[in-house]
């Protein structure tokens, strides 16, 4: 029941995620962190099994290290998001994880931001805006309503939290913490939405 | 300077020396030349045509000159055989990343990858080394031009101009004088 969008300008993107985990009639914790940072410009905000959800982002981050260890530099987001699809896919028909991301980065080289929403099938593919879980059937259209070609940061901003306030006013799970987190040129920011 | 130590690749001598990775060095240093050049729009390797016979069918790929990738090239100096098996691993590799990752391969990487993989057959077992320097002439986004070479060692370096097989020292000499 995680909830999971984020929307991507020309050099700065935007991840959102509720901070429930929930077990049955419960709420364990109000401040679990999804959206974990892979690198300097790179986050990705994950939904689905809590144990897959750490597994997975763990083990893509520290392979990303490795990487970059032995190569000098951190891949970009198309070789990031290609890479994570291609682990996820070889899992799939073995020990699957039962994860729906949102990979979000920032490119060094081209001064440009990208989003990728993947699911946990492998499906891949660059977006400027997307959600996972049933917050997709409430802020999808929000989203729509409010991107623009060329926005800035400020109106990312705003639009997020007119899809946190679409959930809170009309979502059955009561979700009343957001986080968000941001990648433009300077890395990335945390912020409550 | 045969010895009791260079019998087996995986011993050093007294002199602190790899016999084995020595000769084959040696073999490679009579092998045609190949001269590599780096220049700041790209790079240049020249391999010298090797005598063969006029009975020799000319295969699809040279033998001194090979495609890695769409990005980088590659040129061999020593024992063909040992080359080929090389290239194919390397080609090999350079597809892995490009299936995983769908960019291409950083140069040094697969550089580095290739020199691990010779460098194994001067620690363990009792298979000789691969009796090949490679140069790599490449690009990536992140570094542009880029010339390495390799030796049967599993060393490699980066170079703005370099040459190996026969009178490779004369000619690096030569380069040296000259490049700017």
């Amino acid at each position: 029941m995680d909830s999971c969008f984020g929307i991507c300008g020309k050099d700065w993107v935007i991840l959102a995620s509720d901070m429930a985990v929930n077990r049955s009639i419960f709420t364990l914790k109000h401040d679990e962190d999804k959206i974990m940072q892979l690198n300097k410009f790179k986050i990705v905000a994950a939904s689905g099994e809590q144990t897959d959800r750490y597994q997975y982002c763990n083990m893509m981050m520290r392979n990303l290290q490795l990487m970059e260890f032995r190569t000098g530099f951190e891949p970009d987001v198309e070789s990031t998001a290609q890479f994570m699809r291609t682990e996820l896919a070889t899992a799939l028909r073995k020990a699957p994880f039962q994860v729906n991301l949102l990979i979000g980065g920032f490119d060094e080289l081209d001064g440009t931001a990208k989003m990728y929403w993947m699911d946990y099938l492998g499906t891949l593919q660059q977006v400027t805006k997307g959600a996972h879980g049933y917050a997709g059937y409430f802020v999808n259209s929000v989203l729509d309503n409010n991107y623009k070609k060329d926005m800035t940061l400020e109106e990312g901003i705003a639009a997020l939290q007119k899809c946190v306030l679409e959930l809170k006013t009309r979502f059955i799970i009561n979700q009343p913490t957001f986080i968000a987190k941001i990648v433009t040129k300077d890395g990335v920011q945390v912020m409550q939405l | 300077m045969a010895s009791q130590y260079d019998k087996r690749t995986t011993t050093f001598n007294p002199d602190g020396r790899l016999l084995q990775v020595e000769y084959a060095i040696e073999h490679i240093n009579q092998d045609a030349s190949v001269v590599g050049i780096l220049a700041k729009d790209g790079v240049v390797l020249a391999a010298e045509k090797k005598e063969v016979s006029k009975l020799f069918v000319p295969t699809r790929e040279s033998g001194k000159l090979y495609k890695m990738d769409d990005h980088m090239l590659c040129s061999v100096s020593g024992v063909v055989a040992d080359a080929n098996f090389l290239i194919d691993y390397g080609r090999l590799f350079s597809q892995q990343h490009l299936y995983s990752m769908h960019s291409p391969i950083y140069v040094e990487q697969l550089v580095q990858h290739l020199c691990n993989y010779k460098h194994q057959y001067t620690q363990f077992g009792s298979s000789r080394p691969f009796g090949v320097s490679l140069m790599y002439a490449g690009f990536d986004r992140v570094r542009g031009f880029q010339l390495y070479c390799s030796d049967p060692s599993g060393n490699y370096a980066a170079y703005k101009a370099h040459a190996t097989g026969k009178n490779s020292v004369g000619s690096i000499t030569t380069l040296k004088e000259d490049y700017q």
